[in-house]
C-alpha cells in the first residue's frame, strides 16, 4: 500500500454520501446524486492508476469523464421533458 | 524508456489528504443541503481543488510524460464537463419546476445585489402604475 492507494480507499467514503443523495428525494436529487458519484468515481480511477503505476490506464478516467458528460446531458434532457 | 518515479512522500501525501477532504466534505454538501440547486455548487470544488490537488502530486511523483499529459487531460475534461452539466442541470430543474427558463414579472424570486435591488424596485413601480 502507497499513499495514492490509501487516499483511493480513503476517497471511498465520499460516494457513501453521493449513493444516499442518489437513493432518496426527487429525480433531480437524485441526478445530482449520480453525477457527483461519478465525479468522485473518476478521481478514484486517477488515484488507484497512479497507485499501481500503470499510467496508461489513465485512459480509463479519461474515457469516462468523457462518456459521463454525454451521459449526463441525456438524463438532463430526459429529467427537463419527460420526467 | 525506463523513467523512475521520485518520492516526496510528505508533499504527495499532503496534496492527497486536501483532495481526499475536500471530495468527502462535498459529498457531504451534496448530501445534507436541501435545495437541488445548493446541491449542484459542489461538484465545482471537486474538479477545481480536488483535481488539481492530485494533478499537482501526479506531476512532483510521476515523470511519465504520459502520465502527466493525461492528467491535464483530464482535469480539463473534467472541468470542461462539469461547467456544462451544471448549467444543463440547473436549467432543467428550473424548467421542470416553473415550465419555463426566463424569468417572468411577478415570479417570486428574490433579486440581489444592486441591479437585483434596482429591477425589484422597476417591478413594485410597475405594480403601483
Amino acid at each position: 500500500m502507497n499513499a495514492w492507494l490509501w487516499a483511493a480507499a480513503a476517497m471511498l467514503a465520499a460516494l457513501i454520501p453521493c449513493g444516499i443523495t442518489a437513493f432518496r428525494g426527487d429525480d433531480a436529487d437524485r441526478l445530482i446524486g449520480l453525477e457527483m458519484g461519478a465525479l468522485v468515481v473518476i478521481l478514484e480511477l486517477v488515484l488507484l492508476t497512479e497507485g499501481i503505476h500503470r499510467p496508461s490506464f489513465y485512459d480509463l478516467p479519461l474515457t469516462l469523464a468523457i462518456l459521463c458528460l454525454g451521459g449526463g446531458l441525456v438524463f438532463v434532457r430526459f429529467l427537463q421533458r419527460w420526467l | 524508456m525506463n523513467i523512475e518515479p521520485t518520492h516526496h512522500p510528505l508533499i504527495t501525501g499532503t496534496l492527497l489528504a486536501l483532495a481526499v477532504a475536500v471530495t468527502i466534505l462535498c459529498a457531504i454538501g451534496v448530501c445534507v443541503t436541501r435545495d437541488p440547486y445548493q446541491r449542484l455548487h459542489f461538484s465545482a470544488p471537486v474538479v477545481s481543488f480536488g483535481i488539481a490537488f492530485i494533478g499537482i502530486a501526479v506531476w512532483i511523483e510521476d515523470h511519465d510524460p504520459q502520465a502527466r499529459i493525461k492528467i491535464i487531460l483530464i482535469a480539463l475534461v473534467l472541468m470542461f464537463m462539469n461547467s456544462i452539466l451544471t448549467y444543463a442541470t440547473a436549467r432543467a430543474v428550473r424548467i421542470r419546476d416553473a415550465g419555463h427558463w426566463e424569468v417572468r414579472p411577478h415570479e417570486p424570486i428574490q433579486f440581489v445585489g444592486k441591479a437585483g435591488e434596482a429591477k425589484q424596485r422597476q417591478i413594485e413601480q410597475e405594480d403601483q402604475a
